[in-house]
Order: structure tokens, then sequence, then C-alpha cells
């Protein structure tokens, strides 16, 4: 039996040994002698100590001392510079029958081989890292790794307007413009299942005038199957974004300079609207000093007359308010409006233009329409000007095109379309492809700018301008806008 | 008491305009009648006299030169101050032709609207008291037979009676007959009276 197990060891490739508690060598296996280069008769009784590592006493780390001490097995990993190769021991004890521990049986397997893989393999890893890090470190946009809870774990470079140190560990949301928070935090959630990336331009905070804009575009970084981290390039915008705003304020400029040329046009009719509540005014107010200069007044119709007064200087008043609202040059600011009530501001507005050219503004509104988001200058712009060229229209058609009427209507649940509808001659058939071009125009004195500026403006709101010929002649002109999302 | 009083009518589609300028005409003592269309004007059925019109020459529906030409039509006399605003210049040229006493242009002053109203009042009692002539004459000729009517118009024509004989193929006798009769039913005294009479009856001296 003995004889069948010392082959069983001989026959395997690890180096097999027993030790007493005194480091004596009891027994060993042909690889532990061949190993060692000692015929096993020569190894019986020597030191371990002395055979393996040619000391004069066992290694602080020396399993088998180590296995002795706290009667159970352990294993180390050390390099023998004799033999030249890295081992894998593990000493395992031996007890006595009074479970008194006598020696160990210690193994060690080479790991030479997958020790200097394991090495060239971390070189490699090592130099691959190097490498990305320079190329991160040179790369013209900002790379960060953010953990799962959104914090800056690295960054290949600082952006200018934060020192590296300031931004590492930190919430990278913190670094984004207060306005666009919401819109980072919301990338951060929905990247997190099947999209890929997520891209947004966003403005990031500062204390400049104008902050720089990024490109962001987040992306997930799963280990295991679950979301591990996110990986971040920010790519700076801020020039494409400074031409972009520069082309909208030139753009913004035109609209304006078209606004105040449309509005010179019915200056005439802003007299006549103004002329109405000063001629009640002075007359009431003369009326007031013939009544004072009666030997008996009515402090009564006094009262009245005073009363009257200030209701035209308020008319008079709020006359000058639309019209000041309507020149105001100042930010496009989108909000929730009520298309019945612009419809109706700009009537108003217009109303007397309609009544010097002898035509008649008509308006058919659908009641309780939900509310659009635009910007109420812009979008009065496009009524007047819609407007202004029906009536125009109108004119040149001769005294039987009398009625203006202007619509309002739900599409569908998200759109609101609003309709103004002539009784002119209609579009020149060759022309109808042609109105949204500039400097087109059927009248005379036009400047063939009101219908592309409206174009762009109802475009700009999200919406669609078409244009019309009536079956009975006139043209009508609808343009759609999208309601407000919580209406 | 008002019965009495001269009229101011005024047509204005602007409740502010028409209610100071009504307290300014009510101040100077007149009666004032107000509307807020051409329409309710013309439903009106007894224009009183004398009176005038302030109207608003721009106004929705009938506007006021429009109602002008209506009134003119239907053979209403009244005389009219038009109210004018800003660039109405060509349609006060209109009513000024079609016999307008004046305009005034928007905002005016209430010593021109009152000067104005006085014209136009004073104007109105003359055309009344013409029209009342014009009427009590044309009452006067309605009782002359169709001979003596024949007869007149040539008289006014300045006919002998040979040639009004010959013309009407009558004898002399017969028509020195009708002459008498209708000098007599006309109460007047000349021949020269009779043209007069002619004349502002519109009388066509045809036959």
């Amino acid at each position: 039996m003995i004889d069948g197990w010392d082959a069983a060891f001989d026959s395997i490739e690890d180096l097999i040994s027993i030790h007493d508690n005194n480091f004596c060598i009891l027994k060993v296996n042909k690889a532990f002698s061949k190993s060692v280069g000692i015929p096993p008769g020569k190894l019986i009784g020597r030191k371990c100590y002395e055979v393996m590592h040619a000391a004069n006493g066992p290694r602080l780390s020396c399993c088998h001392k180590l296995a002795i001490e706290g009667k159970e097995s352990k294993t180390e990993e050390n390099f023998e510079p004799l033999l030249k190769k890295f081992f894998q021991v593990s000493c395992s004890p031996i007890f006595d029958n009074n479970k008194k521990i006598i020696g160990t049986v210690h193994i060690a397997r080479d790991i030479t081989g997958l020790k200097r893989a394991e090495e060239r393999l971390r070189q490699h890893s090592n130099e691959i890292e190097e490498q990305l890090k320079v190329i991160a470190e040179n790369a013209p946009v900002f790379l960060l790794q953010l953990n799962r809870q959104g914090h800056i774990d690295y960054i290949n470079h600082a952006f200018p307007q934060f020192e590296s140190d300031e931004i590492l560990g930190k919430p990278f949301v913190n670094f984004i413009s207060p306005e666009f928070r919401p819109l980072f935090l919301n990338m951060l959630k929905e990247v997190n299942g099947e999209k890929k990336f997520i891209e947004n331009e966003l403005q990031f905070a500062g204390n400049h005038n104008e902050p720089p804009w990024y490109r962001i575009k987040l992306s997930p970084i799963y280990r295991k199957r679950t979301l591990d981290r996110f990986l971040v390039i920010c790519t700076d915008i801020s020039e494409i974004k400074g031409k972009e705003f520069e082309i909208e304020k030139q753009r913004q400029e035109i609209i304006h300079a078209h606004r105040v040329l449309a509005l010179n046009e019915f200056a005439s009719s802003l007299a006549h609207e103004i002329n109405q509540p000063l001629t009640a005014i002075l007359s009431n107010a003369q009326a007031a000093q013939r009544i004072l200069s009666q030997t008996d007044p009515s402090l009564m119709e006094f009262k009245e007359i005073v009363a009257d007064i200030v209701l035209a200087t308020n008319r008079a008043a709020e006359v000058i308010h639309r019209l000041r609202k309507l020149i105001k040059k100042g930010e496009v600011e989108f909000i929730k409006l009520d298309i019945n009530m612009l419809v109706n501001d700009t009537v108003l507005l217009l109303s007397s233009n309609a009544l010097i050219k002898n035509k008649f503004l008509k308006t058919e509104l659908t009641p309780g329409l939900p509310a659009i988001i635009g910007d109420r200058i812009q979008l009065q712009q496009v009524l007047l000007n819609l407007i202004m060229n029906g009536l125009d229209a109108m004119v040149d058609a001769g005294p039987e095109a009398k009625d203006l009427v202007i619509r309002t209507s739900l599409k569908d649940p998200k759109t609101v379309v609003v309709a103004v509808e002539d009784s002119g001659h209609g579009f020149p058939k060759s022309s109808l492809g042609k109105p949204f071009d500039h400097f087109f125009t059927t009248k005379t004195q036009g400047m063939g700018l009101g219908l592309p500026i409206s174009f762009s403006i109802v475009q700009a709101h999200g919406g669609q301008l078409i244009v019309k010929n009536k079956p009975a002649g006139g043209a009508t002109v609808y343009f759609s806008l999208p309601v407000s999302k919580d209406d | 008491m008002s019965k009495n009083l001269p009229f101011v009518y005024i047509v204005d589609d602007e409740e502010s305009v028409f209610k100071a300028v009504t307290r300014i005409i009510k101040s100077a003592g007149y009666a004032v009648e107000t509307f807020n269309s051409a329409n309710s004007f013309l439903s009106l059925q007894d224009i009183k006299h004398p009176s005038c019109l302030v109207l608003d020459i721009r106004m929705p529906g009938i506007s006021g030169l429009a109602l002008q030409e209506t009134l003119q039509n239907k053979g209403i006399f009244i005389p009219i101050i038009f109210i004018t605003g800003h660039g109405d210049i060509p349609m006060t040229v209109k009513a000024m032709k079609a016999g307008a006493i004046d305009f005034l242009p928007k905002p005016f002053d209430q010593k021109t609207l009152l000067d104005l109203i006085r014209v136009a009042l004073t104007k109105d009692k003359l055309d009344q008291k013409r029209l009342n002539e014009k009427a009590k004459i044309q009452e006067l000729i309605s009782v002359l037979s169709p001979r003596e009517l024949q007869v007149m118009k040539l008289v006014i024509k300045g006919m002998l009676n040979k040639q009004i004989a010959q013309e009407l193929k009558l004898s002399i006798k017969t028509v020195k007959i009708h002459r008498g009769h209708l000098t007599q039913k006309l109460q007047v005294k000349s021949v020269a009276e009779l043209v007069r009479l002619g004349q502002l009856a519109n009388l066509k001296s045809s036959v």
C-alpha cells in the first residue's frame, strides 16, 4: 500500500514533502528531489530552509512555521531565488493520536509560467492604460467618468473654468448651469436602460456673462450586466452657439424692422384710434366748463363727465400701451398664450385701419381653446402681416370685397389653427408656390417680406403656415401652433 | 318745453363721443336726440324743425356719407355737419359737394361746433320756409284743371293769348277764360308773380 502511495506522489509534478516540527525533512517525492537536484536519500533529515532557501532559519512568512504555530493549513506565494521559480506553497499540519502537531505536508506548486504571463498582461495593460491616458489627455473633448451616483471619478484634463481637484469626487450636475440641471438629471435617469447614449446641448455654470456651452454625450458603462458607471464626453460648442445666437439676433432684428415698417402703414388708423378718445375728452372737458359757468351747475352731471373723461383717457392709454407692446424690441419670450385673446387684441389694433379702407374685420373664434406657447409680439406680428395683406388684397379687388374673416379652431388635441380668409382676388396661380420667397410681392407697394417673416416665425413656434386660394375667389392663409403640453 | 327748442340730431357709433357732444349741445340750450347708427336714424318717423344733423362720416354699416345720399334721395332736407377723422379728406370733399354745412375734424372745439350748429339751424329755418312756400304753391297749383295748368305753363314761357290759342287749338276767348280762372285760383295779380310761382314750384315749362 505504502509503495503504491509513494508511486502516486512521485507521479505528481508539485513538490511534495513532509517536515517535522523542527523543519527537518522526513519525506519527499520525486519532483521535489529532482527540482533541488539532490537524491531523496540525501534530503531526509536536513533542514528544509537550508535546502530550499540556503538560509539558517525559517523565513518570517514560512507557511510551515505558520501552520505549526496556528495549527491549521496555510498557503503562501513566494519566489525562490535559488530555484529562480515562483511557488504557490501550502502546508497542512499532521497530528499524532493525542492531537499534537508533529509536522506538516508541504506542497509547492510551480507557478512561474502563470506569474510570468500575469506580469506580461499587467505590463501590457499598463501600456494600454498609458496610451489611453495620453490619448485622453490630448483629446479635444472632455472625458469624464461618473459613478452610479453621478459623482466625478475621473476627468481627462481640467475644464478651463474649474481645477481638476476642484471637481473630482463631486456630483457632475453641480457644474451645470441651474436651468439645465433637470435636463441632465433626466439624462442620467433615461440612459440607464435601452439607450446606448443620450446627447444634449447645455450650458455650464460659471461666473461669466456668457457661460460656455457644451454638447454632452452620456453613455452608460455596464459591468456584469448591471450599470456600473457613466462615461461623459463634453464638446465645447460655445463658438457655434455664439454664431447661432448671432444669426438668431439678426433674424429678430429683421423681424423687428419689418414690424416697425408695417406699423407705419397703419399709423393713420392709430391716429384715428387715438382721436376718438381725445375727442371725447375735449368735448367732455368743455361741456364741464359750460356746466360750471351756469348759475346752478349740476354736480351729478359734472361727476358723470369726469368719469367719462377718465374712461376715455384710459382708452387712449390702452391704445398706446398696445402699440408699445407691439413696437417693443426685446428678448423673445415664450409664454402660455390664449390665441383668441391675441386675435382680439390684433383685430382691435387694425379695425380702424380696415374701416379706413372700407373693409370689415370679422372673427369666428372657437371658445375654450387650449393655451399655446409662444412669443406674444411675434405671433401678433404674424396676424398683423396676414390681416394687412388680406386688407390690401381686398382694396385691390374693389368695393365688393368687404369682409376679412379670422377663424380659430382646434385641428386635433395638440394643434390650434388660425385662418385668415380674405375676399380679394387670391394669389395668381403661377405664384402659389412663391409667397414665401423673400421680396416676392403681389402688391405695388409691398416689400415682399411679410409672408416669409410670418412663415419663419410660425416655424420657430413649431407650427406650419400654408396659403390656399378659395374656389370662390380670395385667399386663406392658415397657420398652426402646437398647444402647451400641460394644457 | 323742448318742443319749441331747436333740435340737434347726432348720429355717431362712438358712444363716448356722442355722449360728450350731447352734453355741450344740451348746455347750449338745444334739444338733442342721439342715434348710434345710420339705420336707427333712418327709422325715425318724424324729423322736427328747425333742426340739424351732426353726423360721423365714418361708421360701420351705412357710413355718414351714404346716409347723406339716402336722405337726399328720399327728399328729406336737414343741414348736416360732419364729424371727420384723420385721413378722411376725400370723403369730406364728397360730403361738402353734396351740400354739407361744414365738417369738424376730430378733436374739435365746442365753440366751432356750436357756431356751426347755429349756421345749420339758420339754414334749416330758411330751407323750411322755402319748402313750406313751395308746398303751399304746389297745393294751389294742384287745384288747377289740366287745361288751366297747360295755359299757365305757356304763359310762363312768355306766350301771348293768341299764340297759346294756336298752340292748344282753342279760341282766344277760351284761353282768356282759363287765364282768368287760374289767376283767381293762384291769387296772383301779374304775369311776373305767376312766373315766380312757377319757378318756386319747379314747374317745367313744357306742355
